[in-house]
């Protein structure tokens, strides 16, 4: 049932994001990714009022040796930041030589445009602030390019598709397709896998 | 993707499940005849799967009225000789108190699972409550679910003991239990094969007095030996060395938290060899001999546990009946609210083992810290085009034109709401409540304010919840003459869970037509003289009839319809219809940046966000966000008519 080889894999994922952007939904095929690969998966959601464009924080857990649902403070791998300002609210999750993936469109909360005492920190504040503690911070610009696709929902596709072109997850990118392809509602498929490329590609630039 | 998919895999095979759904499937595995619930989260989606598959497996299912009546069709399934689930969140189970304090007394017949879902850390609930108290104080057995690798085998052997101890049991999860997923392995579903059947037996299902006084002692007894039972349940199990320095006794959800923050401390300091576990799952009844054996085996006892130290105090009282000097710690050193996590945890375990803490002086942490005071939290808000949004600002808009006409009071209104969606009414611009704590309350303290002071009431309460609780209070306000007025929110279902229906609705959980109940006809009924109907998109109406409402010598119902507009839209996309939406005319717009400033609909944003200090607000609605609702456009709101129907 789980491969026996990779049960000292340990590869921790926080998705940061809000409330209809499909971080919970990436988890799920990321999971299920795993699952493909006979990996044991843990993950956790905080998603009480998602739907109402409040905070989602996605914790996945590749590998056996995890207990705990949450991932512990410091010790992530890989956060994907479908919304930049909620990756920098998590920032604390992750170690010192994680990795970042970001969509670079900032999502402004309605409360910061009524109260004049608040400010929000604009994308290139939330890059350099990641920047001064991690070295590998990779902006992609997901929303726009699920806009030129036409449809903006599969931002989070493109932002999965970079993220697996790290290299360091320990899915295969043959799992990720299979999952791609079998979890998602058939007329969503072929997009899905062109954002899913199209993601790829921008991190190869990138690397 | 249906999840219902995943559920039903073939025996044998390793699926992705939540915790929630993993419980569904344990349903299923044990042959469920019946399940009747209320939704509220964490504890939602396991009646949701199982609504998907009844018909397939043969099992009823229901959406019922609210959890009292939910628990009441459970014991009736039970009473007929049916495995029956009732499902609810932690603050549903005070509804449900009743008949379950009573129906402990008689006991079952069917198998009967309680799952309550608890919410330490107050994810979506009012209260952290903690339900092991209600299990003891009505002499339920309470199943605490540790993991969700285990939740489906334990909610499978749920109903299997529920029958064989002859009483029913509760099976307690978490928001953390239910929410999370992991890979499952699936067992053998039970096609539940049983007809209900009615025994006749007055001494034990009419619970009077005479019955009730031999019945309790019954239970007492049936208690005793559920307690001996659950000495040997795998549930209950013991880890680590034969005898150690300190002995852990992990309840409930802290267990993945707990080892995690063991094998954190373990790579330099073997914290193995010094620590024995006992993971607890029935912190009702304790397995007393189990535990006895346990704490013999340790130096030292900690007992790890959410919220209210509830298996401490028992042990306590257990070790002082042994007579035993061992300290039994815990609060002492674990904090009573909210979740505990791997970082508190290998605090506490550094702590007790006196060895150095890992994340003493963490980086990352200080890193995380250091962001939350520069970030503004991002709350969740009603969603752009919600009817909520236009009833809140016409009751503004209301209370402005009543103030300045000096009718309605000079304090303006007092806005009790209820437990919802509009509870986000709270939130500015709208800032639209002020009292909310449990459901049905808006119209029940507006009824008792009526009689204590002077402003103008003016209560919110949403469909699914005036059906759960607020007919009650309605009547009240006739019956004693409370001169208030009730906005009933009706977007035709229950939304803050994810569209179950209701009784308005016209369709049952299963999808069968069902007659669709009038909200206006049901509080006419109630002898309610002033009832007026309103669609959330007529903005001057909800104005005007809320001033109506307001000065109408009597109690007033407002019934403001409008669909929820995310589930409304969903159902066009799927159809193929087109969904008009809005933009701003920047020809017309003159940059005041009302719109955004006093309707605080999430569609819209603001250019040049950098340029705080400039004057204008060059606002834009994002096509993909805007819901087409088209309430921006009103006078009150953009009297330059600047706000169009996109043409595209």
């Amino acid at each position: 049932m789980v491969d026996e080889s990779k049960v000292e894999v340990n590869y921790d994922i926080v998705i940061a994001g809000m409330g209809g952007q499909g971080s919970i939904l990436a988890s799920y095929l990321l999971a299920e990714a795993a699952l493909i690969d006979k990996l044991p998966v843990l993950s956790t959601g905080d998603y009480g009022m998602a739907q109402r464009g409040g905070m989602v924080t996605t914790h996945l857990r590749l590998g056996s040796s995890a207990r705990s649902q949450k991932i512990p403070v410091g010790c992530a791998d890989l956060m994907i930041g479908c919304a930049p300002s909620e990756a920098l609210r998590n920032i604390g999750f992750l170690h010192e030589g994680a990795a970042v993936v970001l969509d670079t469109l900032v999502h402004i909360p309605i409360p910061v445009y009524i109260d004049k005492k608040l400010t929000y920190p604009t994308f290139d504040e939330i890059k350099a602030r990641f920047d001064t503690s991690f070295e590998k911070v990779y902006a992609i610009d997901a929303s726009t390019i699920a806009q030129e696709f036409g449809n903006p929902r599969i931002m989070n596709t493109v932002l999965l598709g970079a993220s697996l072109a790290l290299g360091t997850i320990p899915i295969s990118r043959a799992a990720m397709m299979e999952a791609l392809e079998s979890k998602l509602r058939a007329d969503l498929v072929q997009i899905n896998i062109d954002a899913f490329e199209r993601g790829e590609e921008e991190m190869i630039k990138l690397l | 993707m249906s999840r219902a998919d995943a559920v039903l895999d073939a025996p044998g095979t390793r699926v992705f499940l939540t915790g929630n759904e993993a419980i569904a499937r344990g349903f299923l595995e044990a042959g469920v005849g019946s399940v009747s619930s209320y939704p509220g989260t964490p504890s939602t989606e396991i009646t949701e799967t199982l609504v998907m598959l009844a018909k397939t497996y043969g099992f009823y299912t229901e959406w019922s009225v609210n959890e009292k009546v939910a628990s009441e069709v459970a014991i009736a399934a039970s009473i007929s000789g049916l495995r029956a689930v009732t499902t609810m969140k932690g603050v549903g189970v005070n509804v449900a108190s009743e008949p379950f304090h009573a129906f402990s007394y008689m006991g079952v017949r069917g198998g009967l699972v309680l799952v309550d879902a608890d919410d330490p850390g107050c994810h979506s609930s009012h209260t952290e409550q903690d339900n092991r108290y209600f299990g003891r104080e009505a002499h339920l057995p309470v199943l605490e679910v540790g993991s969700q690798r285990e939740a489906k085998d334990m909610a499978a052997a749920a109903l299997v003991y529920s029958e064989e101890w002859g009483q029913p049991v509760i099976l307690r999860t978490t928001t953390r239990i239910g929410h999370s997923g992991s890979d499952v392995v699936l067992g053998e579903i039970a096609r539940q094969s049983r007809k209900g059947h009615f025994l006749r037996e007055p001494n034990h299902w009419v619970n009077l007095p005479a019955n009730a006084r031999r019945m309790r002692a019954e239970l007492i007894d049936r208690i005793a030996k559920i307690q001996i039972a659950v000495n040997d349940i795998p549930f209950n199990s013991i880890e680590g060395p034969k005898s150690a320095q300190w002995g852990f006794i992990i309840s409930g959800a802290a267990y993945g938290p707990a080892m995690e923050a063991l094998s954190l401390l373990d790579d330099e300091h073997q914290t193995r060899q010094k620590v024995r576990i006992f993971k607890l799952a029935t912190p009702f009844p304790l397995p007393t001999k189990k535990l006895e054996e346990f704490i013999d085996s340790v130096e030292n006892v900690l007992v790890v546990e959410e919220l209210e130290p509830f298996v401490e105090e028992q042990l306590g009282a257990m070790a002082n009946r042994l007579g035993y000097t061992k300290r039994i710690h815990g609060k002492d050193f674990i904090a009573r609210t909210g979740e505990l996590s791997t970082m508190a945890l290998t605090g506490t375990f550094s702590r007790v083992l006196e060895l150095p803490d890992p994340f003493e002086d963490s980086k990352a942490l200080e890193l995380m810290k250091s962001v939350q005071v520069e970030l503004p939290v991002r709350a969740p808000i009603l969603c752009a085009g919600c009817g909520h949004r236009s009833v809140f600002y016409a009751m503004n808009v209301a209370e402005r034109k009543l103030l300045k006409d000096k009718r309605g009071g000079d304090e303006g209104f007092v806005r009790p709401s209820d437990i919802g969606c509009y509870t986000l009414g709270f939130q500015p611009p709208l800032t639209a409540v002020d009292t909310h704590f449990c459901m049905g309350a808006s119209i029940g303290v507006s009824t008792g304010f009526a009689h204590f002071i002077d402003n103008s009431l003016v209560a919110t309460i949403g469909d699914s919840t005036f059906f759960h609780a607020g007919m009650p209070p309605v009547l009240n306000a006739v019956f004693n003459r409370a001169n208030i007025t009730a906005i009933i929110l009706d977007n035709q279902t229950t939304a803050m869970t994810g569209h179950q229906p209701h009784p308005g609705v016209g369709s049952t959980a299963s999808g069968e037509d069902t007659v669709a109940v009038s909200i206006a006809a049901v509080v006419k009924a109630l002898g309610v003289e002033f009832v007026r109907e309103v669609n959330t998109k007529n903005l001057t109406g909800l104005i005007d009839t809320i001033m109506e409402a307001v000065s109408f010598d009597g109690p007033a119902v407002i019934v403001a319809k409008g669909p929820c507009i995310v589930k409304y839209n969903r159902e066009l996309e799927r159809a193929g219809t087109k969904i008009q939406r809005y933009y701003i005319d920047e020809e017309l717009c003159t940059e005041c940046g009302k719109c955004l400033r006093i309707y605080g609909c999430p569609a819209m944003y603001r250019l040049e966000n950098d340029t705080e200090k400039s004057k204008k607000w060059k606002v834009r609605i994002n096509s993909s966000l805007c819901n087409g609702c088209g309430t921006c456009g009103h006078e009150s709101i953009c009297k330059f008519d600047a706000i169009k129907p996109l043409d595209d």
